[in-house]
């Protein structure tokens, strides 16, 4: 019999006093608030040669409108998930370090609602931040409306989810490999290595049909680049919305890694 | 009702080259004090973290309660193994509830357990600044959540002073006491002497004897004797059907029998050839005794 209620208790206990992640969520949350609310200043601000040396102030442009607001944030906020997977990584190696995963197991815990205790604790904290994005946004937006603009503010909302998936699948990496490799340490450097140079020198020797099935690949083009006018000003033109593509990929990806995570804790001694 | 709380068919296990356990088996009934006795590295550890489900063997069958075990099973059994693991950053009661939790016991449960294993009034101190007795205890009150009916102690008095062991011992008799099976491992003797009603000895990974505390004892006892004509009783000695061989120390006459060896049969014996003894008595032998017999025994056919 499955005792989700009896695992979420327990992860909850686990989490509300280990002052670690608060700590750090604290200072993940507010670096996350600076960047989206400073980016825009320093576009801004920014000068760029264009011919010669006759250095161009780039057009004034904002970020916070309605509807592009959703866009611009969860696209910005993608750069920064690295950090809470960090946690995530570390609420898992905890488990084998502190050798409780051993205790709860010999205590009768399943294997399975060990796993999807995780799971639910990855869905949480994805949400988390992202219902920190939406109140960003919603509260940049209003604080930008242009009179005459009759886009209504939902149009783009649609992010919103997208990035929720671009952090669950990212973060189920960040598990799975907390997993294989049980240390903190290792598993972060690893995770490092494989997120920011392995995988993209993998998906840049490969052609692009075959390097959109990469899971940090597809989680990252989930919410794509911004056509904004920064891009117009250099003739880049950009896919819009979202790929029904990269969606089918990611959950693709979430039942391997769950399925390899559970086949990881049985067959392995512990 | 079941009786067999435990069945082991011939377990084996290997880490790379080294074979923890080879060929193990053992039965345990409803309210046995079930004592696994072996040196360290004798495979007392992989055989329960076998039965405890976070090692695989390699070959081998066990059953709990008459039937493949599974995490329910795992809920009917409180279990200490090796050093006691806990979040060090949670209190006892926190931790206490993260297991209270698994084992769908009530919360009211851990006063009891605390209470119990003497832990009460440090309920509400991170499991970081525990002593290690301290934290051993509280490993013994998180095996006792949830009223277990088979309490598995790995060396539970390790790391505890000579009246935290005792305390320990007294709460194995109260809970056997109160019909709960036990199995406990130990490389002493001497605690599992005084606490099991039956014992497996296990060295490099094999059942060396299986079988009651006091069969150990009665079969490697010495009957010592003596007599008025003690010369004609040493000659007729060998014929009786128990007889191994016998030594004079002091004076008197030790004899040592078979398993089936029994004083009174051998006074029988005696008397029916007409010798009659004015000094008969049992020495048992410690289970140190036999413990180093057996070892020593097995290690030399090796």
């Amino acid at each position: 019999m499955v005792n989700l209620t009896s695992a979420l208790r327990a992860e909850w206990i686990k989490i509300l006093n280990y002052r670690t992640f608060w700590l750090l969520s604290v200072v993940y949350a507010f670096s996350l608030l600076l960047v989206l609310f400073s980016v825009q200043g320093i576009i801004n601000n920014m000068q760029v040669n264009v011919n010669g040396n006759q250095m161009m102030k780039l057009p004034g442009m904002s970020l916070y409108t309605f509807p592009q607001v959703w866009h611009n944030l969860t696209f910005i906020a993608g750069y920064l998930k690295i950090f809470p997977a960090f946690l995530i990584i570390l609420l898992i190696t905890n488990e084998y370090s502190f050798k409780t995963l051993r205790q709860q197991i010999i205590s009768g815990l399943d294997r399975r609602e060990f796993v999807a205790s995780k799971l639910i604790v990855i869905l949480g904290l994805s949400s988390a931040i992202v219902i920190l994005i939406a109140f960003s946004g919603f509260i940049a937006g209003l604080l930008h409306l242009k009179p005459g603009n009759n886009q209504i503010f939902t149009s783009s909302l649609y992010y919103l989810p997208a990035h929720l998936l671009e952090l669950v699948t990212y973060f189920s990496t960040a598990a799975f490999f907390g997993f294989l490799f049980k240390r903190s340490g290792v598993t972060v450097i690893l995770f490092l290595i494989y997120s920011y140079i392995a995988e993209r020198i993998l998906a840049f020797r490969l052609p692009d049909s075959v390097a959109s099935y990469l899971p940090l690949h597809a989680a990252g083009n989930l919410v794509p680049v911004p056509e904004t006018s920064l891009m117009n000003l250099f003739g880049i033109s950009v896919k819009q919305g979202i790929a029904m593509h990269d969606i089918v990929v990611c959950f693709g990806w979430l039942i391997i890694i769950y399925a390899a995570i559970y086949y990881i804790l049985k067959a392995r001694d512990l | 009702m079941e009786k067999t709380v435990l069945s082991v068919k011939s377990l084996s296990k290997k880490f790379r080259n080294i074979t923890a356990i080879s060929d193990l088996s053992l039965e345990v009934e409803k309210g046995n004090v079930y004592g696994i006795l072996g040196p360290n590295g004798s495979g007392k550890t992989t055989t329960l973290g076998i039965l405890l489900g976070v090692l695989q063997s390699d070959t081998g069958s066990y059953e709990w309660f008459g039937s493949t075990p599974d995490s329910g099973a795992l809920k009917r059994i409180g279990a200490l193994l090796e050093s006691p693991n806990f979040y060090p950053y949670l209190t006892a009661r926190q931790n206490l509830k993260i297991i209270a939790g698994i084992r769908n016991a009530d919360y009211s449960e851990i006063d009891r357990v605390l209470l119990m294993t003497r832990l009460f009034e440090r309920g509400d101190h991170k499991f970081q600044t525990f002593s290690l007795g301290m934290k051993q205890r509280l490993a013994i009150a998180s095996a006792l959540l949830g009223n277990p009916e088979v309490l598995i102690l790995d060396e539970p008095t390790n790391g505890l002073d000579p009246t935290g062991i005792a305390e320990i011992r007294e709460l194995i008799s109260q809970v056997s006491a109160d019909g709960t099976t036990v199995i406990l491992a130990s490389h002493l003797l001497d605690e599992v002497q005084k606490v099991c009603s039956h014992v497996a000895v296990l060295q490099k990974g094999k059942t060396l004897f299986s079988g009651r505390v006091d069969e150990v004892l009665s079969s490697s006892g010495e009957i010592v004797l003596n007599s008025m004509n003690a010369d004609q009783m040493i000659r007729v000695l060998p014929g009786y059907a128990e007889y191994v061989s016998h030594t004079i120390r002091n004076g008197f006459v030790f004899v040592k029998t078979t398993s089936q060896g029994d004083p009174a049969a051998l006074n029988a014996y005696l008397f029916n050839h007409g010798i009659v003894c004015t000094h008969l008595s049992v020495q048992k032998k410690s289970l140190e005794h036999y413990f180093l017999e057996l070892t020593s025994k097995s290690s030399e056919v090796n």
